[in-house]
């Protein structure tokens, strides 16, 4: 897929021009604070139809009360107008001028693979980032993935909510939350488990054959329950009911806990997943550089996996990651990206990304970015 | 809001907007309608809004809406009362009589289990359920089944699951059912949703 072009309105300080891409390399330039960064958001919002970071409103430029972002793209082999506005809570999606009948048939035919530097938290800092990062790539695999997601979260609500009853909840309400509750976390634990297992297949080739790092990076899963495998494998079978027994018991046993503390101990909410170098956590050992490399290489697997199952060439976006890698990891990052629509943002030029497109050089259009407004560089 | 207006008009649009899904827009829309409409329209208009509160009760066999004593449903003799269809609101009951189909009686909850909101089974009718079941003062009727028609979201079914569990309990005998959900008819599989396509899978029937 790709885009075309992007006439922004009211999103966080980009100018309202309509800016024209190359269909494969665009790199945006400036100093910071000038825009950079909102571009790509822009782009993530078009093509999720949801936030990078912070609340849906925050993209709304300060004083304003709707954005409004129009794109000419190609998808489904067809060349598309979209425009997605977002007023208050209501976000508004036309394809050529027509409401979808559902969001979804949109979403199923884009695809987006983006590194912001904020990544480069997921693997060091607070579970919540990595289980966002997981549950996020298990709906871009499987997009009906986010209906369970929506439901576990419900139903995580209610069942908290009643367990804070005042006096004690009555037992019979809290038993009727167990098998929904228990199905719910069992679809998403085996989507976790394949993603992972899927993502862990390829990273750790990527990171030393493609990237050129000495360790053997592993992924593993952190489950409270036990039971739950630690080491996720690729199972072609896999069966989303297939932790549901388990879920089952435990919320009969931990009953009494969770009425203590008025929150439910046992479920998907609760897990994480960590990377080793050889064996080693990634969390508590590895260096700057490292970890940075890591999710390089965590990226690229999700962008092999995604564009493998969902039959699309991902538009990548890349804001800032680059600078702080040395020359000789940048190009192989690069060169491990296959040809596809990139967008990437930097301070300056890095000299080498464009040596290496040189081949394509008609293909290479540079923006500078200055004040919300990004102007072609010939 | 703007003082361009008089008094009573700016009363009628704060009380319009009050309304559900009625916006600033939609009450001056109104706003003016009543002003051009003949007064005889508006005067009934206000009089059964006002009889609406006065007259209709909840029914108090069923919960469905009704005046002076039990429903037109629950007295109407050619309907089974050995079927029991619960539902939510009076408005899914109206759904489900829209289809013309099913001939036995209801039993309106009038909400559904919902902590979030502080709506647990006290709160709604699912006592009057139990002992209507078994109703000392007819004994000649006998519920042979109750069918759960509750939405199919969360609360929905965690509402649906808590009923059934308490019917089990109280009524080993009685054939308790859930209303199916799946594939819409003339829908196509590829465009299904995975919930749905489970669900359609699980509730399979054979043919």
């Amino acid at each position: 897929m790709l885009i075309h072009s992007l006439q922004p309105t009211h999103f966080r300080n980009l100018a309202p021009d309509r800016l024209d891409f190359s269909d494969r390399a665009n790199f945006i330039y400036g100093r910071n604070g000038q825009g950079k960064t909102n571009l790509l958001e822009a782009i993530y919002w078009l093509l999720t139809l949801r936030p990078k970071r912070g609340k849906n409103a925050d993209a709304v430029k300060k004083g304003e009360s709707a954005f409004n972002l129009v794109a000419e793209m190609t998808f489904g082999d067809l060349r598309h107008s979209v425009s997605l506005g977002l007023e208050g809570r209501s976000k508004k999606l036309l394809i050529d001028d027509t409401a979808p009948k559902r969001r979804r048939d949109y979403l199923q035919n884009v695809l987006v693979v983006d590194f912001f530097p904020e990544d480069l938290l997921i693997l060091i800092m607070e579970p919540a980032l990595r289980r966002r990062f997981i549950d996020l790539t298990s709906v871009q695999y499987d997009l009906t993935h986010e209906e369970t997601l929506r439901r576990f979260k419900r139903l995580l609500e209610q069942r908290n909510s009643l367990l804070k009853t005042p006096g004690g909840p009555d037992f019979s309400v809290l038993e009727s939350y167990d098998e929904p509750y228990a199905d719910a976390a069992s679809r998403i634990t085996a989507a976790r488990l394949d993603i992972l297992a899927r993502l862990g297949e390829s990273t750790d080739g990527i990171f030393r054959d493609g990237i050129g790092e000495k360790y053997e990076a592993g992924i593993h899963y952190i489950p409270v329950l036990d039971g739950i495998p630690t080491q996720a494998e690729l199972d072609p079978a896999v069966d989303p009911d297939a932790w549901k027994p388990l879920y089952m018991d435990a919320l009969r046993n931990s009953r009494g806990r969770d009425i203590d503390s008025g929150r439910t101990s046992v479920g998907p909410h609760r897990d994480d997943w960590g990377m080793t170098l050889d064996g080693k956590t990634v969390r508590a050992f590895a260096s700057r550089g490292e970890v940075r490399s890591a999710m390089f290489a965590l990226h690229l697997a999700r962008f092999h996996i995604l564009s493998e199952k969902r039959g699309i060439r991902p538009v990548v976006l890349i804001d800032d990651v680059m600078s702080e890698l040395d020359a000789s990891r940048r190009v192989r990052i690069m060169e491990l990206l296959p040809p596809g629509q990139i967008f990437l943002t930097a301070c300056d030029p890095p000299p080498e990304l464009e040596c290496l497109l040189s081949g394509e050089s008609n293909e290479i259009r540079r923006f500078e970015m200055s004040g919300g407004a990004a102007s072609p560089v010939e | 809001m703007s003082k361009l207006f008089p008094d009573s008009v700016r009363r009628l649009l704060e009380e319009l907007q009050k309304l559900p899904s009625i916006g600033p827009k939609s009450a001056q829309r109104l706003m003016l309608h009543f002003l051009d409409a003949p007064l005889e329209d508006v005067r009934t208009l206000a009089e059964s809004l006002t009889q609406l509160r006065e007259r209709v009760i909840p029914c108090p066999i069923c919960g469905n809406l009704s005046e002076n004593g039990p429903c037109a449903i629950c007295t109407d003799v050619t309907r089974d009362p050995g079927l029991i269809c619960v539902v939510e609101e009076p408005i899914d009951l109206i759904a489900i009589e829209r289809a013309h189909d099913f001939k036995g009686l209801y039993h309106v909850l009038g909400g559904r289990i919902s902590p979030l909101d502080g709506i647990l089974p006290e709160d709604l009718s699912v006592n009057a359920l139990l002992s209507r079941i078994a109703d000392p003062e007819q004994p000649e009727i006998e519920v042979r089944e109750v069918i759960l028609a509750t939405n199919t979201d969360v609360e929905g079914d965690t509402t649906a699951g808590y009923i059934a569990e308490m019917l089990h309990e109280k009524f080993p005998e009685l054939t308790v059912t859930r209303i199916a959900t799946g594939l819409p008819i003339g829908g196509e599989l590829d465009y299904a949703d995975q919930v749905t396509l489970i669900k359609a899978l699980q509730g399979r029937r054979k043919v």
